[in-house]
């Protein structure tokens, strides 16, 4: 305290002299290193702070001495190196204590120069030994920076020396594949599998694998955009790759949760990718009769099962899926109103109005459930068309269901002969706005543009969708007819005609992007 | 003779406003008709950067911008959501003559070009640690960062405005040393700043931050703007009024005090504050008498209740006052900030005070000059954070496109690009 005195007034030789005389009466004693540092720190003096630990050290002669102390008082200092060496020695002593290392480590590794200081450090203290705590922490602070590839190199090493067998590379694949690192991810996977892991793991793994290989064959897909799907000429090479390898998890593991849940993975591929609505069926139905297939999948299944019966103009089986679902104890609220919002829509294809509404009102009323907003839609589009042209309205749904089904050279011209029987129909716009969307997902982006284009001719006064229309417009010229200029100019259009539209927003966006701004 | 060339200059005046009333306009209105304010005020300095003119209607809808027609103009008000509208040249004219009335509390300001705006940050800061930088970017309005190097190095001449983020220039680390000492984030901050005074060659970070202060102060008595908020306010006053004398404890900078370090301070070297006491326990949230409320008193605030009015001022005498309270509000919900307010019957006599919490002693905004140049405070921290915390989440401004509180600190971004005109008598 005497030495502290001494240098707030300034007489810091005096000061130096008194803390090392409180030092002389106990050199042995790791106590009175501590009492003088703890008065240094006081008064900010951190660096000789440190050197009195560092003096403990020698006179005590217990070169382990103060190492929290000094790593906490290095990393003060933005000693990045220091500290990390320090929270090294503290774990060569206390090898158990990793995860307390890992957390004092953390408050600095937010910080990237103290993040690569801290690596450089561990990877000099490891040299070529097989230290498997420092190992951890090397791949601990990797994946703190995302440096997956860094990361995977260190797991591999880890996964030798400690003999888990794939464990290791596993669940780094599995967390690499929740970062959407799915390259590394997948090749992760796969040396697992082959290190080989243990048995019981190896489906988890594989299911993983197959997983990582779709999403990154998604990536790889250049076909998909806003106006149009993937044809399924170009899916089927593409997508067929992970396909595969789910259909080998079936194989191997049969009737399990596993084969469930690749069956599941195929027929959504089968269905959405593919086009393949008879492969569909049979793959969701072996997740429907599939013992191992959990509640959740088995609802899910049964619910996509109903949709590609829709697709495949069989309405009355469709019901029966989606009847199910409704009725299943064990069914998620979700899952629950999209089933009852498609048995609503069924009611629509089939011109029966007042029992769409009726079923479309009951999830409208909870405004928080998923389907609310698509609910509302088409309860107010019917409330609208049904009571006052009523077989415009039947042709229209006949129209939208041939849609359903991919038969797009026959919904078109109902669609047309619709807007030539009814002009003063209020669904007229509608009709053309569903010609257009058919037309640019056919790839037929001139004859969209001018269907577009029509509308926002000829129904300028009367339709409510000039908006829409115009934003859709823009996406033909942005992703069909690839037209940068005329795409800004159309959003920009949208933006001038309706400031206040819903769309505004995202043609905001759009145009940005298309003028090369960082978003 | 002389006739003659009074016809002359008449002619070329009308000739001019005939030249600029003669185009199409576009008026950006800043009343409640206006769907982004923040946004309109990145409109009005791309015009700037891009070689235009504009006319700041002061107090014409809520201070609106009227300036001439360019595809671009429209275009980019389109695409950031600025609600604009299209004026014929004849109706230019009547607003133009209805805004320059006599018996019309309003003016024009012609603005002219581009201020440029450097930002006082620390490095590594992140941008929602400060009202302002989020303003500029969610306005996107260009800024340059700054810290004690480029000011010491004389980068400041290079920008007409400068913004002090809400930095402690008495050298005390934000006095977060009873809440965060054991902090890794303050202990980083503190060795940061320690090293760089270290650097400069000053022993003392408190040092460094008067060094630092002395210089700002010099630029603005050249000519510069400034503007502060939040703690950066009563600490540059204060540190500017301890040049010669060490406020600082041991704890902050190894040894005591002066002892005498009140009757040492040279209030003749602040730039607004006069009188007030510095804070000696070091351990409290608090720099002085100036912050009003006081930071200890924060808990008793009702946000409910907390609100602050704007002054109004002769738009055709005062037009400074006028431009930097330019709003389509006049009552602004309060916010606090380590320096909430200052206390009035501490601001020196000089200085113009824009906005107060009416009934009590506190002043929100003020405004003077010094040697040349000028300075703006504004208390608190986030006009939209009621109590902004440390570790809180950055403030979405995109959730506050008409937020009157934020609309003050960009008035002060304009308010360089205005051409100076002769006051009238």
């Amino acid at each position: 305290m005497l030495g502290s005195v001494f240098y707030r007034a300034g007489r810091e030789k005096d000061a130096a002299a008194e803390w090392d005389s409180a030092i002389a009466t106990g050199p042995a004693n790791p106590g009175t290193y501590r009492l003088v540092a703890a008065v240094l720190v006081e008064n900010r003096l951190l660096d000789r702070a440190a050197e009195v630990y560092r003096r403990g050290r020698r006179g005590t002669g217990d070169g382990d001495l103060f190492t929290l102390e000094l790593a906490q008082l290095l990393a003060s200092t933005m000693n990045y190196s220091g500290a990390t060496a320090e929270y090294l020695r503290w774990l060569s002593k206390n090898p158990a204590q990793l995860s307390f290392v890992q957390s004092r480590l953390s408050q600095m590794t937010g910080r990237e120069e103290a993040r690569m200081a801290a690596t450089e450090v561990i990877r000099e203290a490891l040299g070529d030994r097989g230290d498997l705590p420092l190992l951890e922490l090397l791949a601990w602070l990797a994946m703190e920076g995302k440096k997956f590839e860094e990361a995977f190199e260190v797991y591999r090493k880890i996964d030798a020396l400690a003999g888990a067998h794939g464990n290791e590379l596993y669940q780094f694949a599995a967390r690499a594949a929740a970062e959407k690192a799915y390259g590394v991810a997948a090749r992760a996977y796969q040396e697992a599998i082959g290190a080989p892991l243990p048995a019981s793991l190896i489906p988890y793994a594989r299911y993983g694998y197959a997983g990582a290989v779709g999403e990154l064959q998604a990536e790889a897909d250049t076909f998909a955009s806003p106006v149009r799907g993937t044809p399924a000429t170009e899916a089927v090479p593409l997508y067929g790759g992970a396909v595969r390898l789910f259909q080998k998890i079936i194989e191997d593991y049969p009737h399990t949760e596993f084969s469930a849940k690749s069956w599941y993975q195929i027929g959504l591929i089968q269905s959405e990718k593919f086009g393949d609505r008879e492969g569909a069926v049979i793959s969701l139905r072996h997740v429907i009769e599939e013992a191992g297939a959990l509640p959740s999948l088995r609802n899910d299944a049964t619910l996509m099962m109903g949709k590609v019966h829709i697709a495949r103009g069989d309405t009355a089986k469709a019901a029966g899926y989606f009847r199910t679902v409704v009725a299943a104890s064990d069914v998620l609220p979700d899952a629950h109103d999209e089933a009852v919002f498609r048995l609503g829509e069924i009611d629509y294809f089939a011109g029966r109005f007042d029992s769409a509404m009726q079923k479309l009102g009951g999830i409208a009323v909870n405004l928080k459930a998923d389907y609310a907003n698509d609910a509302l839609r088409l309860g107010a589009f019917l409330q609208e068309n049904a009571g006052t042209v009523p077989e415009a309205l039947r042709e229209f749904s006949a129209a939208e269901f041939l849609a359903r089904q991919g038969k797009n050279t026959e919904a078109v011209p109902l669609l047309l002969a619709v807007i030539r029987s009814y002009p003063q129909a209020p669904l007229v716009d509608d009709a053309l706005m569903a010609v257009g969307a058919l037309q640019a997902s056919a790839g037929l982006f001139r004859e969209a543009v001018a269907s577009y284009e029509r509308l926002l001719a000829e129904f300028r006064e009367s339709s409510i969708e000039l908006d829409r229309a115009e934003f859709n417009l823009a996406e033909v010229y942005q992703y069909g007819t690839h037209e940068p200029a005329r795409a800004q100019a159309t959003y920009e259009r949208l933006l001038a005609d309706h400031p206040k539209s819903i769309l505004a927003g995202r043609a905001r966006q759009r145009i940005r992007q298309l003028r090369g701004e960082s978003l | 003779m002389k006739r003659s060339r009074s016809l002359a200059i008449t002619l070329l005046l009308l000739l001019q406003g005939s030249q600029a009333l003669s185009q199409e306009k576009v008026l950006i209105p800043m009343d409640l008709s206006q769907t982004d304010h923040l946004k309109a005020y990145g409109i009005a300095y791309m015009a700037l950067s891009r070689g235009l003119e504009i006319d700041w209607l002061l107090n014409y809808r809520g201070g609106s911008f009227m300036l001439d027609a360019h595809d671009f103009i429209t275009t980019e008000c389109l695409v950031r959501g600025v609600a604009f509208i299209r004026e014929s040249a004849a109706g230019a004219a009547s607003i133009y003559a209805e805004v320059q009335r006599e018996d019309n509390n309003m003016d024009v300001v012609r603005l002219e070009k581009a201020p440029r705006v450097a930002v006082y940050v620390p490095p590594g800061f992140q941008p929602w640690d400060d009202a302002v930088t989020l303003a500029l970017d969610y306005a996107e309005i260009k800024y340059d960062k700054l810290w004690d190097d480029e000011v010491l190095d004389g980068k400041l001449a290079d920008y007409d405005w400068l913004h002090l983020h809400h930095e402690d220039f008495t050298g005390q680390y934000g006095k977060f040393y009873a809440s965060f000492a054991g902090a890794a984030w303050y202990q980083a901050q503190v060795a940061q700043l320690e090293q760089e005074a270290r650097k400069r060659g000053f022993r003392k970070v408190a040092e460094l931050k008067k060094a630092v202060a002395r210089t700002i102060a010099r630029y603005i008595g050249a000519g510069g703007f400034m503007f502060a908020m939040c703690s950066a306010t009563d600490t540059f006053d204060i540190a500017l009024a301890a040049e010669n004398t060490d406020i600082c404890d041991a704890i902050y900078d190894g040894d005591p005090p002066d002892p005498d370090f009140q009757q040492k301070l040279d209030f003749s070297k602040t730039l607004a504050f006069t009188g007030f006491t510095v804070e000696k326990n070091p351990l409290r949230y608090e720099y002085s008498d100036i912050d009003e409320p006081p930071s200890d008193m924060l808990g008793i605030q009702n946000p409910e209740t907390d609100y602050f009015t704007l002054f109004e001022f002769s738009a055709k005498f005062d037009p400074v006052p006028t431009m930097l309270t330019q709003n389509h509000v006049n009552v602004i919900k309060g916010f606090m900030g380590q320096t909430t307010g200052f206390r009035k019957n501490l601001i020196k006599t000089s200085v113009t005070i824009l906005a107060e919490k009416q009934g009590t002693e506190g002043v929100k905004y003020l405004h003077g000059n010094y040697g040349r140049g000028t300075f703006t405070y504004y208390g608190g921290h986030d006009p939209e954070d009621y109590q902004h915390a440390v570790g809180n989440p950055p403030t979405d401004l995109s959730l506050h496109k008409n937020s009157p509180g934020y609309r003050l600190i960009l008035n002060n971004i304009l308010f360089p690009a205005a051409r100076k005109k002769q006051q009238k008598t």
